[in-house]
């Protein structure tokens, strides 16, 4: 007997993984290994059921065809993990400390601002991070000024940011006299010191739209982690134009690690740093 | 404390009250882009576009006229675009490509111009941006090319697409391509191929 309530899973044949392991790696650059086989199934078959198709071949050709290219979106944030921490690639801050800000204000007076942008800031631990990491380790720190604007298309997650409350899972990372320096308990949460919450400047922005960007412009860095992933490929190029033109000539960017501006565009140089690979707007290029 | 904060203040570049048309030809990298950025939702602002990009030699400009004409999408976009297919350029032609790959229902409409080319390699290259069309026609163009065109390179780029996209009502013109071709032995394997994926 069918129960009509539980209706049976779809299935996802070997030929079928295959094929849309090709896609979405044509489609995201995200290569799905063998052993990642019981992850994608369990996704494919929520979405399939989610949309009430039964056959893989038909939902294979909705998020081919569809569009407005919704069905494959809700697949790729279903695909990739979404998850932040404080310190969460923490080579990169070691990166910006070490090589990157030493080149930047190599042509810089003291006294000058270096602008930091970080989009999207989720719930403000890349931000946080980024001033931890200065404050604690930058020994040129006093000798500029420091801006770090922090975006995010989500009001809901800025606010959060902004209230800069967390849990131990979010500030694992943290070293324990950072975190005794730049926070304070309140109740089981760690809380970011008023100082540093207020330097930081949240704003709410879309990337991809080109209006809402024109005021971002001058950065001498740019944080742009795990968010190209969710774009389409024209969307990618999109949002690469618009931290080119958010960068001074000569300025940075730093990506996710499975991120690669070389498939994005060509506007950028690939710079091959001992902490990590970044990638800098050449400074011929007009400002 | 070395932090400082500044909210971002509304800034509107000198070229964004004037006209976008003008930026396109102005005389610094950052004003043609910014006429290209502006021109981006323009459906008559093709032509302008793609004219300035066959002078533009910054590529910073190039990126940001390509970027717009996918935004524009249109079929006349998409014609100008294709006509990038024959480009001595390698950049502006695989730029071209890409560009195209994204357009979708635009492309189609361009397409019968594209796949008649006298330019073997110009219609191999259109085939193959079949592959990426999110449009459920993009399989019916590849299977014409598969049927129709008489040079053995585009059928095997059709074949190669049909593998990825085709259906298995097209299986026996897949196989019948194959036969066309007697001394392309090449086209009977990945006509098996095509049809072990799609059966």
């Amino acid at each position: 007997m069918i129960d009509s309530f539980n209706p049976p899973t779809p299935v996802v044949a070997d030929s079928d993984f295959v094929r849309f392991r090709d896609y979405f790696y044509r489609k995201t650059g995200i290569m799905f290994a063998d052993n990642k086989r019981y992850f994608v199934d369990k996704r494919l078959q929520e979405r399939m059921q989610v949309t009430g198709q039964t056959l893989f071949r038909d939902y294979f050709n909705t998020i081919r065809f569809q569009a407005s290219g919704q069905e494959f979106q809700a697949l790729v944030n279903l695909m990739t993990v979404n998850e932040t921490y404080f310190y969460r690639e923490e080579y990169q801050f070691r990166c910006l400390v070490q090589s990157i800000l030493p080149e930047v204000t190599r042509r810089k007076r003291p006294g000058e601002t270096v602008r930091i942008w970080s989009v999207p800031c989720s719930t403000g631990e890349e931000p946080y991070s980024i001033a931890f990491q200065l404050l604690d380790t930058w020994a040129e720190v006093d000798r500029y000024d420091i801006e770090i604007v922090a975006t995010d298309i989500d009001t809901t997650v800025l606010e959060q940011a902004k209230r800069g409350l967390y849990g131990d899972r979010a500030v694992q990372h943290v070293p324990r006299a950072t975190l005794e320096r730049f926070t304070r308990r309140v109740g089981g949460a760690y809380e970011v010191i008023p100082d540093i919450r207020e330097s930081i400047a949240f704003a709410r922005v879309n990337l991809s739209d080109s209006l809402s960007t024109r005021q971002f412009r001058n950065f001498d860095v740019v944080f742009c982690r795990n968010l190209l992933i969710y774009f389409d490929d024209a969307s990618r190029r999109d949002a690469a134009q618009t931290i080119y033109e958010a960068l001074n000539p000569g300025g940075f960017v730093c990506l996710g690690h499975s991120e690669s501006m070389s498939r994005i565009s060509s506007l950028f140089e690939l710079r091959k740093f001992t902490e990590a690979i970044v990638y800098q707007k050449p400074l011929s290029a007009e400002a | 404390m070395a932090l400082v904060r500044k909210q971002p203040a509304a800034s509107t570049p000198a070229s964004a009250a004037g006209d976008p048309r003008a930026a396109l030809e102005g005389a610094t990298a950052a004003e043609r882009r910014e006429g290209a950025h502006l021109l981006a939702g323009d459906p008559d602002a093709v032509d302008p576009l793609a004219d300035r990009l066959g002078r533009e030699a910054d590529k910073s400009v190039r990126e940001a006229i390509l970027l717009a004409l996918g935004r524009i999408g249109t079929e006349a976009a998409a014609e100008r675009l294709f006509d990038l297919l024959g480009s001595e350029d390698v950049w502006l032609r695989n730029a071209a490509i890409e560009t195209l790959s994204e357009m979708d229902a635009a492309v189609i409409g361009a397409l019968d111009r594209a796949l008649s080319d006298l330019d073997s390699d110009r219609r191999i290259f259109a085939v193959n941006i079949l592959v990426s069309l999110r449009h459920p026609a993009a399989a019916t163009y590849a299977c014409r090319a598969v049927t129709e065109d008489d040079h053995v390179n585009v059928v095997a780029a059709a074949i190669d697409v049909l593998a990825e996209i085709g259906t298995p009502d097209m299986i026996p013109q897949i196989e019948a391509a194959a036969a066309r071709f007697p001394d392309a032995p090449f086209l009977t394997y990945a006509a098996r191929a095509a049809r072990h994926r799609i059966a």
